[in-house]
């Protein structure tokens, strides 16, 4: 059993709000929005990971003078570096996806899926 | 015919939406004998992330060797001195900020992949948006002409700020190519006589990226590591503190920023077809 921290629920409720979004809505640009929504899910779990009761962020700094071998200042540093590869790589995608609804407005002239099966039908 | 198909999709959409919910959410209600992480990890001191924190994973790892791979049986034996601020010296890696310290530090190479991406989605923007005609720009009013001119420097020295001061505050080589990329997009936006050189831009990108790279085979040759850290580290929480941080913050800012202001640039005017 997980020990029950709400910040792992409301990362699995947004990643489902994202997923449903991804899933049913018909614009494009919304689409990209709810695949937005679920990678910032993934990256709010992970950071959940990485916090510590009570601690405070791993930036030695005059408010946070030393870290010694005890160590429970300091929420964990690692999970916090994987979201920000991740985070990077989410704005490569995310420009690549607009790239792309671009181009299908650019033939469309509408950016609804539904509409463009219609307009290939012709 | 469309519009109830429409429902019974978003019904079906729903209920996997639950079913998946419902599993991702049952080890919270687990009382089984499996895996218990949490329980262990409550503490940065349990975790094997303490040696970020304290800058010693050069000797952790020795300890762990002489264990066989078991961390848990001989972490009392890795040496642990306390890390503090403007004091400790010539540490194993020297960032305040204990993320870089991991992100450009010791996952560097990790750090290599993702400015690869970076640079291939934004290389695929610029093909994808080949030939496209330009959008229809609006004439800029002399507000906005006025407040570009005046606010882009601004910009444009924050993100050197933020992509400069990586190693002590938050923030380091994207958060600050971004802001830099930002200034940018306000330059298109406002002030239509400005003339963005494509070519300048791209070698800006392409030298900071070749110079990271070859700062990486440096450590190749001088520590027998891709990405070591063979510049000096200083005291931890000064400006000028580990160096090879600070140099390679700085390419990837300039990198970013070149990078982004020319995919900006394409999804906004669509690329040349030449």
């Amino acid at each position: 059993m997980i020990e029950n921290r709400l910040i792992y629920v409301l990362s699995v409720l947004l990643f489902i709000v994202g997923l449903y979004g991804a899933v049913t809505r018909k614009n494009i640009l919304k689409m990209l929005v709810s695949l937005s929504i679920i990678e910032t899910a993934a990256n709010i779990f992970l950071i959940g990971i990485g916090y510590i009761e009570g601690s405070t962020f791993p930036i030695l700094s005059q408010s946070l003078r030393q870290v010694d071998r005890l160590g429970s200042v300091i929420s964990d540093p690692l999970p916090h570096s994987l979201v920000l590869t991740a985070i990077v790589i989410g704005v490569g995608t995310t420009a690549l996806g607009i790239a792309l609804a671009v181009r299908l407005y650019d033939r469309y002239k509408t950016l609804n899926i539904n509409r463009m099966e219609d307009k290939d039908e012709l | 015919m469309r519009e109830t198909n429409f429902n019974t999709g978003k019904f079906f959409a729903l209920l996997a939406a639950v079913v998946l919910a419902a599993f991702m959410l049952s080890p919270f209600f687990d009382t089984g004998s499996g895996l218990k992480a949490d329980a262990k990890l409550k503490n940065l001191k349990d975790r094997v992330s303490l040696h970020y924190a304290l800058k010693n994973v050069g000797e952790a790892e020795g300890a762990v060797e002489e264990c066989q791979g078991d961390y848990y049986a001989c972490r009392d034996r890795v040496k642990c001195a306390p890390v503090t601020y403007r004091e400790t010296k010539d540490a194993e890696t020297g960032p305040a900020n204990l993320v870089t310290s991991i992100v450009l530090d010791y996952r560097a190479f990790d750090t290599l992949g993702e400015v690869t991406v970076l640079f291939i989605s934004i290389l695929g923007v610029a093909l994808i948006m080949t030939g496209l005609p330009a959008l229809p720009v609006k004439k800029e009013s002399l507000i906005q002409l006025a407040g570009a001119r005046f606010l882009t420097p601004v910009i444009m020295l924050v993100g050197i700020y933020i992509f400069m001061h990586g190693h002590l505050t938050p923030g380091g080589g994207f958060p600050g190519g971004a802001v830099i990329a930002t200034a940018f997009l306000l330059l298109f936006m406002s002030d239509s006589g400005y003339g963005y050189r494509e070519r300048r831009f791209k070698s800006a990108e392409t030298l900071a990226g070749a110079v990271i790279v070859l700062l990486a085979l440096a450590g190749l040759v001088l520590r027998k590591s891709f990405f070591a850290n063979f510049l000096p580290n200083g005291v931890v929480g000064e400006l000028f503190s580990s160096l090879l941080i600070m140099a390679l913050y700085s390419l990837i800012g300039i990198k970013v920023g070149s990078e982004l202001a020319g995919g900006i640039k394409n999804l906004y005017t669509g690329e040349k077809d030449d």
